[in-house]
């Protein structure tokens, strides 16, 4: 399958198969004056192994010009895990990084020990330029709750990132996301609101999302919160439905989006599928 | 299980779209059970919660068949009910996909010919397919 097809000024049409692309990199890692391309077109290259990181990881080790060119395709998306914690460090370590990702994921699991990556890693998120999704997955244990709380706080006002992905976040002080003017579309799967933390009856002056995605088990003050962001929503979506939610707060937040809505998505709990 | 969270939704709550006056595209999943008269459950409370949609374009169906004997179930459905979807203020009938979707962790036999053989045994969904009014199309899917 031929995959690569580019033309570039003055020079010739250059096809390129696939399975040969990773081939290319390397024979050219030592390049010399009769074979070296044109940095746009190993970058082209490299576009097309955007997925295959490993391929990626192999040319980038070929030649210090490939490693700078390849490092914004292997960081454009990043996982931050608790068992995977280099490339955390890796990026704390390296300012420079911090220009590469779209979309980031800190994700956790379920323990009872401290864990320092999310803590660690969300101060450096308004510092993420051309991030775009930020996804946030039971970060922490909930001695760490506080911290983190304030952390995400800081991080909601001062990143233009506009999607964000909340799972399995429990006892959120939803008010936090009213400060969080550029988000387009919220994802919440999971989780509960602080019950200490009243609803407003007033819709929020900053947040105005279009698209709303409700996944899973959520109590009803989330569906109360989410009625005050949803005055411009275009696409609302509801994922695995569960039968014991309280749906008698489905049709006011429907009411609170007639004006705008245009897209309605309803799917049963897929688990039970 | 999934066909009683729409009976509960659409007729405990009371639950309709008629609010919703900008609403083009409503999209549903529901699951096609071994037994035709627990699955015929969903097909009406989904219709009677489209016809509360002012104006409607595109309804984007999706059965999911979990289980083997699940396909002989999907030739049983009363498929005409589909035709009492009405016209709406716009003065057309919203367009229906129709999507039916087989786990593929079930095995080669169980595969979208053979749940587009199972449809074809229900002449009323037949019509409405000859007649444009429903696009039918199935897919094999890998868990969920």
């Amino acid at each position: 399958m031929w995959i690569l097809h580019w033309q570039g000024p003055g020079s010739g049409c250059v096809t390129i198969q696939y399975s040969t692309l990773v081939g290319v990199c390397l024979l050219l890692s030592t390049p010399t004056p009769t074979m070296r391309l044109p940095a746009e077109v190993t970058d082209h290259i490299f576009s097309f192994l955007r997925k295959d990181t490993l391929a990626l990881k192999a040319c980038s080790k070929a030649h210090p010009l490939y490693s700078r060119l390849a490092e914004r395709y292997l960081y454009a998306h990043i996982v931050i895990d608790p068992r995977a914690p280099e490339v955390c460090n890796l990026i704390l370590e390296n300012p420079r990084l911090l220009d590469y990702p779209r979309s980031l994921e800190i994700r956790s699991f379920l323990n009872f020990t401290r864990n320092p990556l999310p803590i660690s890693i969300m101060p450096m998120i308004p510092r993420m330029a051309n991030l775009v999704s930020l996804c946030i997955s039971y970060p922490c244990p909930y001695h760490q709750r506080d911290e983190f709380i304030s952390t995400l706080r800081n991080c909601l006002q001062r990143s233009s990132f506009q999607k964000l992905r909340l799972s399995d976040i429990y006892d959120l002080p939803f008010s936090i996301l009213d400060d969080a003017k550029n988000i387009k579309q919220l994802t919440l799967s999971g989780g509960t609101v602080d019950e200490d933390e009243p609803v407003s009856s007033s819709p929020s002056a900053q947040l105005s999302l279009e698209t709303l995605v409700l996944s899973g088990h959520l109590d009803a003050d989330v569906y109360r919160w989410a009625m005050r962001w949803v005055a411009r929503l275009t696409t609302l979506e509801l994922h695995d439905l569960w039968l014991d939610q309280d749906w008698n707060v489905f049709p006011e937040l429907l009411a609170a989006c007639s004006n705008s809505l245009t897209k309605l998505q309803l799917d049963t709990d897929r688990s039970c599928m | 299980m999934l066909s009683q969270i729409y009976i509960f939704l659409i007729d405990y709550t009371n639950v309709t779209l008629s609010v919703l006056l900008h609403l083009k595209e409503f999209s549903i999943s529901a699951l096609v059970t071994t037994t035709a008269t627990e699955s015929e459950w969903a097909l009406p409370e989904i219709i009677r919660l489209v016809n509360t949609a002012p104006a409607v374009q595109d309804v984007f169906l999706q059965f999911h068949c979990h289980v083997s004997d699940s396909i002989t179930s999907l030739g049983r459905l009363n498929w005409s009910l589909l035709d009492d979807l009405q016209s709406n203020y716009t003065g057309k009938r919203p367009r229906i996909d129709l999507c039916v979707t087989g786990e593929g962790t079930l095995g080669p036999t169980f595969s979208s010919e053979s749940i587009l053989d199972a449809l074809a045994e229900s002449e009323a969904l037949m019509n409405l397919v000859k007649q444009g009014q429903v696009i039918l199309r199935s897919e094999r899917t890998w868990g969920y």
